[in-house]
């Protein structure tokens, strides 16, 4: 995806990059909350970071190689943050581009995550986690849904966390009205598909194979850490 | 607060996210979990994730005619599998493109069509297409099975020996080349695509699967493609750039990415030094990785093919036979690097022909020797175009065979010559006609050292008549004739000669002595010997040996009366040989023996003796020949053995590499990554270097510093991102800050002063010009504002090094970058340790402290333990015995000293004149602004800061700094003598001389040989210049080796002198010379130049020749004597208006004007004008004169 928005010149790329700015933003608001700006001026600080990623496309220059896209966009934002607001400002929030984001959810959520410890840099790295596997369920949901299994993702989507043998086949049995054999298959290809899209989408914001495992692993620690 | 949900696994609380009620942390655990992965698990190369899991069953269910072994790897095109075709007992390899048939059955149909065209790809450096088709949704390609490695793996496992990138390459370019010719285009030619089969036979791989899986093409997106598929590294620029254009030349380019990679272990990303920088390799070899780098295809190689030739000429696979070797002699003044064996080619056909003719006709009139001779030459021909035709290898035998090729050709081409003179001038004036029929009466006298002995005489026939009307008696006459006292004299010159041209040759021959090639170099310029080797020196050698051989044994032929042919040959064979000596001499000898009565004396004196030629100069030849060729073998031998220079490569060890790796050639391969050496610790106190790809040499040709941009250690790249990298990713504190867009670094430190040094560089994408790249950084709180990399970089250099004195005090150094325009590329930061502020002592009582950049904060601490130190500003000077200065990047200067005397300089003369301000004595210290200085008056006149003028620094010009201070003599007696260059005197206050002198010039070499030479006398020091010689090398070599860029050093000098230096035999050719503020009496001449002489008191005696005096008096008065004299040129005098002088100035051809009324100018009939006048008393003497230039008198300012 990165690369696809790094392409400048169609629309495709255009939509590319908007979906992308829609997905992570949140944790980019976050941070910038963390950093002691107030909810409304954080607000404009991320419409105008994002109008301007657009109006620059800044990530044209990102290349798959060039490494982790989370890391960029701390950067990148820190950047703003230190230099270009007045500007950005000035400018009145990147030509008249401005892409809708429900700020009021993420103030809501925000507000929930313990504000003890929390670096702007943490609340930066554990609201991306999050987002990330925001997004990993709701594609998956997509998926099943669009193959007409939206119930039984339903029923199965709590055995997503946990251990695989601490799923409650039995209730979950009796409640799809299928065989504990069968909700285990289910389950089991769940996970799988979860694992590979959890996978994928963190393939998209790194820069090798390699370095997904790490990815994955370093966002665990920053959740667990808290 | 809505209820806190508390996870069921960990028991946190869940916070709320759009997941409901899953609490993230274990899910992403769950994720966390390892993955089922797909068969084989991930391949070597370690690649995406790609979309098709086909489990081995379901592998096995697609293709029932096969056997799947296991799976190989996966790459960005999909999955490989090694599998078996039963039936014929093959193994092959199995290819699953990763791309999912789409709905409108494109990919499909342009799937089948590339994999036509790969299928008629038939190639042994081309791994086959053995099927193709789709199956379960899936397209696969059967292929060939390449056991063995790829050049990716070859590449990691340690540095590749020249040899075999040299062996490899040709091999690529014949596929390549084959290719092409069937309108493939590979598109993504990659050390990864290139295997290297055990037996060390090359194949490419995934031909032209770039286009069928529309990568590259600029068509990216294409489903399930989003994992990108080949690096942009080996994509040509227009395969970026305007894909649709992209045509074999791209495969070219990318070819010449993994050459250079081959040879250097890096990529040729941004400014990239030539491979023989980095590694000890063939120079000519820089030039062909270059040529295929072009950034424009039309300049680059066309063909593959022209790229192997090029490849395979270098590394010695073609034989260099003697048309090779003209070739390569040749190369000396063009380019050199074309294609060797195309140029033999040609001679060698052309030649083949004439040697075949004459070898025919000597075998049909019975010259056996002779024959024999233009028949091997002939056959040497030949041998040489089957060389070239069949790219024969084994250089050395090759080279062995060309020398021999080469003796021949020499000795049948003197056969010719003597051929040739007998046939037009043998000497008893018969003509060409009896020489084409022998019967007619030639052989009977016809006496040549290469002919067999001559044949009984032909009954009756043509032999009287052939010898004139000479009576037979008289030929057995030894009695010397009119001729022979003139042939003495020209004989003795054309051994002389011959002696001088062996001479010569053994002269050469040192310079294969070891250590002489580099002696060359230094003479002939960087490099220009390198690499060519004891080949070339060899030939020139040879080249000498054996017409100075040639012109010894005709001379002496000549002297003895013996053969007129051999005299005539020596005579022509001194004069192609065209060296000073041999030349006139050749002439000479020529003109007397055109001559008829010395044409009679040879008859008289060679029809006498029996022949008595037999073999013996065949013995001669070809004992010379064994000694040349053993010499020749002895030398190449021992060079090779030694290891020198010598070009000629070896068998590449390309199979024994692959044995050695054989154990481990499928699957997962364990490759030894090449060590790299840590040199950056992370928390090592200072110095502290980061750098990227430690290690490689950092340095370029012109000595900048290359930092990043060029692969990192772990291989990841800046690539040709216009994104600010820093250079280190080893550093886990450094990756933490940010590598896109680098808006701030911080590195830990310990607690101090350092040197910070950035290092910009322009890359590829090359800053345009100035103001191309603007941005501004902070370095822990010193701003650069509006850094721009060009204009500090000095234009055409694009690169430069900004270096800043920091104080950490936080244990961490920050930098912030701020772009403005474009994002910069810095290339690295260096933090060293400031060194201690060492006051620098001084035992002199001045010391000149040397401006510093405005914008850059620099710290200089001064003291002078028994003396003074003087500051000198442009507009001022202080004294004092100890000081701090400091710049500051506004501008100002800040200066801490203690007994402060500060004066103000003179202003110019044209500025107005203020009240000098001299500021008082301060007694501890004082701050104060170097820019809003007052313009003060002459409080001391003869304080005057020089400059050096005229400074023209394009685009590859090289200069050098000469900085010398000698005690001036007693009497202040200076002479200066200077070629094409600026000589620039002011007056000083110190009883020495500093001459600063910048010598530039278009070569290194012309500004090193630029000289300076100082005789300081005990009355007088003079100053010569010496300009470097265009005519280097060897006597004759002027004709091929003329360097013009040798003479073009010049020498800009500003020396500075006492104010009262009397100057005398200043003298310059095609320069200036400036005098400022030296009232000591001055005599200068220039010759094509210009005279500039201002703030003159004393005497002065100023002439040119088509030149410019401009003499600018301060005062003139009693006693002063000025004389101004120039032919085709202008004078300009500028008096003080009160000047006290008689003044007369004439001219032919020329005006005369004058701003002063006393100053009257009389025309004189013919020609010319005169004026004559009196300024004040007279009481001093002005005179100028000038033919066909004008005179002219201004009126200067008062002088008190």
């Amino acid at each position: 995806m990165v690369l696809t928005a790094g392409r400048s010149d169609t629309t495709r790329a255009r939509a590319a990059l908007e979906n992308l700015c829609q997905t992570y933003w949140p944790p980019l608001y976050a941070y910038v909350r963390r950093r002691g700006y107030s909810s409304e001026d954080a607000q404009d600080l991320t419409q105008a970071f994002f109008a301007r990623l657009l109006e620059r496309n800044a990530v044209a220059a990102v290349a798959p190689e060039k490494g982790r896209f989370r890391s960029f966009f701390l950067a990148s934002m820190n950047h703003f943050l230190s230099d270009e607001w007045d500007k950005a400002r000035a400018q009145k929030r990147g030509g008249g581009k401005v892409i809708s984001l429900d700020f009021q959810s993420a103030e809501t959520r925000l507000g929930e995550i313990p504000a003890e410890n929390f670096t702007p840099e943490k609340a930066f790295e554990h609201r991306w986690a999050i987002t990330l596997l925001e997004q990993v369920y709701q594609q998956l949901g997509e998926e099943y849904r669009a193959q007409g299994k939206g119930t039984l993702f339903d029923a199965l989507r709590t055995a997503l966390a946990g251990a695989s043998d601490a799923a409650p086949y039995a209730e979950l049995a009796r409640q799809l009205a299928l065989t504990e054999g069968a909700v285990k298959v289910a389950v089991h290809r769940l996970r799988q598909r979860y694992r590979t899209l959890l996978r994928e989408t963190i393939a998209d914001t790194v820069s090798g194979p390699d370095e997904v495992e790490d990815e994955l692993r370093y966002l665990f620690r920053t959740l667990a850490g808290g | 607060m809505t209820d806190e949900k508390k996870c069921p696994h960990c028991g946190k609380p869940v916070p709320p996210t759009a997941l409901g009620d899953i609490c993230p942390e274990c899910m992403l655990k769950a994720g966390l979990a390892s993955q089922t992965e797909g068969p084989g698990g991930a391949g070597p190369q370690g690649t995406k994730i790609i979309q098709p899991p086909l489990t081995p069953a379901e592998i096995a269910a697609l293709f029932p005619q096969l056997e799947i072994l296991e799976c190989l790897g996966r790459g960005g095109m999909g999955v490989v599998y090694k599998a078996r075709q039963p039936r014929l007992n093959r193994i092959v390899a199995l290819k699953i493109l990763a791309q999912e048939k789409d709905q409108d059955g494109q990919f499909v149909e342009r799937f089948t069509r590339e994999a036509q065209a790969l299928a008629r790809l038939n190639h042994p450096n081309i791994v086959t297409v053995h099927d193709f088709g789709e199956a379960g949704g899936h397209c696969y390609l059967v292929m060939e099975f390449v056991d063995g490695l790829n050049l990716r793996q070859l590449l990691l496992a340690g540095k590749m020996p020249p040899d075999q990138a040299l062996t490899i390459v040709p091999m690529i370019c014949e596929a390549l080349q084959y290719a092409h010719e069937q309108g493939v285009v590979h598109r993504d030619i990659k050390p990864e695509n290139i295997l290297l089969e055990k037996s060390g036979r090359v194949k490419i791989a995934d031909f032209g699967i770039a286009k069928m899986m529309g990568v590259g093409d600029g068509r990216q997106a294409l489903t399930g493609a989003k994992d990108v598929v080949g690096t942009p590294h080996y994509m040509a620029p227009e395969q970026l750039e305007k894909p649709l254009t992209v045509d074999h030349r791209a495969d070219i380019y990318s070819l010449g990415v993994v050459f250079y990679e081959m040879l250097t272990g890096e990529l040729p990303l941004g400014k990239f030094a030539p491979p023989s920088k980095k590694v000890q390799i063939d120079v000519r070899l820089d030039e062909v990785v270059l040529h295929t780098l072009e950034k424009e295809p039309a300049r680059r190689y066309q063909q593959a093919n022209q790229l192997k030739t090029d490849v395979e000429t270098i590394s010695g696979t073609v034989p260099p036979g003697a048309a090779g070797f003209a070739a390569r002699t040749g190369a000396f003044s063009q380019a050199a690097g074309k294609t060797t064996s195309d140029k033999a080619l040609l001679p060698a056909l052309l030649l083949a022909f004439p040697f075949g003719l004459f070898g025919a006709h000597r075998f049909y009139v019975g010259k056996i020797g002779s024959a024999f001779l233009q028949l091997g030459a002939f056959g040497g021909c030949i041998l040489l175009i089957i060389a070239c035709a069949t790219n024969a290898p084994q250089p050395t035998t090759g080279i062995l065979l060309g020398f021999l090729m080469l003796g021949c050709f020499i000795w049948a081409t003197i056969d010719w010559i003597l051929i040739l003179c007998k046939a037009f001038t043998d000497g008893q004036g018969r003509r060409i006609t009896n020489w084409l029929h022998p019967q007619a009466g030639e052989l009977n006298t016809a006496v040549s050292p290469l002919a067999n002995p001559p044949s009984p005489p032909p009954p009756g026939g043509a032999a009287p008549s052939a010898a004139g009307p000479q009576p037979a008696p008289m030929a057995h006459e030894k009695t010397p004739v009119n001729g022979t006292g003139k042939i003495v004299a020209p004989a003795v010159g054309l051994m002389i000669a011959g002696l001088w041209k062996l001479l010569s040759a053994f002269n050469n021959a040192l310079f294969l002595l070891p250590g002489g090639s580099q002696w060359l170099d230094k003479i002939m310029g960087e490099h220009f010997f390198s690499g060519r080797g004891s080949l070339v020196i060899f030939g020139i050698v040879l080249f000498k040996l054996v017409p100075g051989l040639l012109i010894l044994f005709g001379g002496y032929q000549m002297l003895r009366l013996r053969s007129y042919a051999w005299a005539v040959a020596a005579g022509i064979i001194s004069i192609v040989a065209c060296s000073l000596v041999s030349l006139p001499i050749g002439i000479w000898a020529l003109i007397i023996l055109a001559r008829q009565d010395v044409r009679e004396t040879f008859a008289r004196a060679t029809v006498s003796p029996p022949s008595r030629t037999g073999l013996w100069p065949w013995l001669l030849a070809a004992v010379a020949g064994v000694i040349v060729i053993g010499l020749f073998c002895t030398v190449v031998l021992v060079r090779e053995v030694v290891g020198g220079i010598s070009p000629i490569g070896g068998k590449p060890g390309i199979t024994a590499r692959m044995d050695d790796a054989s154990d481990s050639t499928t699957g997962e391969m364990a490759i030894p990554v090449s060590p790299v050496a840590p040199e950056n610790a992370a928390s090592a106190p200072p110095p502290v270097r980061i750098k990227a790809g430690s290690s490689r040499p950092l340095t370029d040709s012109e000595g900048n510093l290359w930092l990043a941009d060029q692969g990192f250690p772990d291989g990841e790249t800046t690539e040709r991102s216009d994104h600010l990298a820093i250079a280190n990713t080893e550093d886990p504190t450094l990756y933490q800050s940010e590598r896109y867009g680098m808006t701030s670094f911080a590195y830990p430190v310990p607690n101090g002063k350092y040197v910070v040094k950035l290092h910009f560089a322009e890359t590829y994408d090359a800053i345009k010009g100035p103001g191309g790249r603007v941005f501004t950084f902070i370095v822990e709180g010193h701003e650069f504002k509006d850094f721009d990399v060009w204009a500090r970089a000095g234009g055409a250099q694009r690169a430069c090094v900004e270096t800043v004195t920091v104080e950490v005090t936080d244990g961490k150094l920050n930098i912030y970058f701020i772009h403005q325009q474009e994002n910069p590329e810095i290339n690295g930061i260096e933090i060293l340790p400031a060194p201690p502020a060492v006051p620098i002592q001084t035992d002199s009582n001045a010391l000149i402290v040397p401006a510093t950049h405005g914008d850059s904060s620099k710290t200089l601490n001064i003291s002078s333990q028994n003396g003074q130190v003087v500051i000198e500003t442009t507009n001022g000077r202080l004294t004092t015995d100890k000081v701090q200065l400091q710049t500051n990047p506004n501008g100002s200067l800040n200066l801490t000293a203690s007994k402060v005397h500060y004066v103000v300089a003179p202003t110019p003369p044209t500025s107005p004149v203020a009240p000098a301000p001299p500021v008082p004595p301060t007694p501890a210290s004082a701050t104060m602004s170097s820019q809003p200085m007052t313009a003060g008056t002459l409080s001391e006149p003869h304080v005057q800061k020089t400059k050096i003028i005229g400074n023209l620094l394009t685009k590859d010009e090289f200069q050098q700094d000469f900085n010398r201070t000698l005690p001036l003599a007693a009497n202040g007696r200076l002479s200066l003598d200077n070629v094409n260059g600026r000589i620039e005197i002011a007056g000083w206050d110190r009883h020495e001389v500093a001459i600063k002198a910048l010598k530039h010039g278009k070569t290194r070499e012309s500004v090193e040989a630029a000289k300076i030479i100082i005789n300081s006398r005990p009355d007088e020091i003079l100053i010569h210049t010496e300009q470097p010689s265009s005519v280097t090398g060897f006597p004759w070599s002027w004709l091929w080796f003329k360097n013009s860029k040798r003479n073009d050093g010049i020498v800009d000098y500003a020396i500075q002198v006492p104010q009262n230096a009397r100057l005398k035999n200043i003298s310059s050719v095609n320069g200036h010379i400036v005098i400022e503020d030296v009232s000591g009496d001055i005599e200068a001449s220039t010759v094509n130049g210009e005279t500039q002489i201002s703030g003159a008191v004393g005497n002065l005696k100023l002439s040119t020749v088509n030149g410019r005096i401009e003499a600018q008096l301060a005062s003139l008065g009693r006693g002063q004597s000025v004389s101004l004299d120039a032919v085709n040129g202008r004078i300009e005098a500028i008096l003080p208006s009160n000047a006290d002088a008689q003044v007369s100035a004439s001219t032919l051809n020329g005006g005369i004007s004058s701003e002063f009324a006393s100053l009257v100018v009389k025309k004189e009939f013919p020609v010319g004008s005169n004026l004559k006048g009196k300024l004040g008393n007279g009481g001093a003497h002005v005179k100028a004169s000038t033919v066909n230039g004008g005179i002219r008198f201004r009126r200067g300012k008062d002088v008190q």
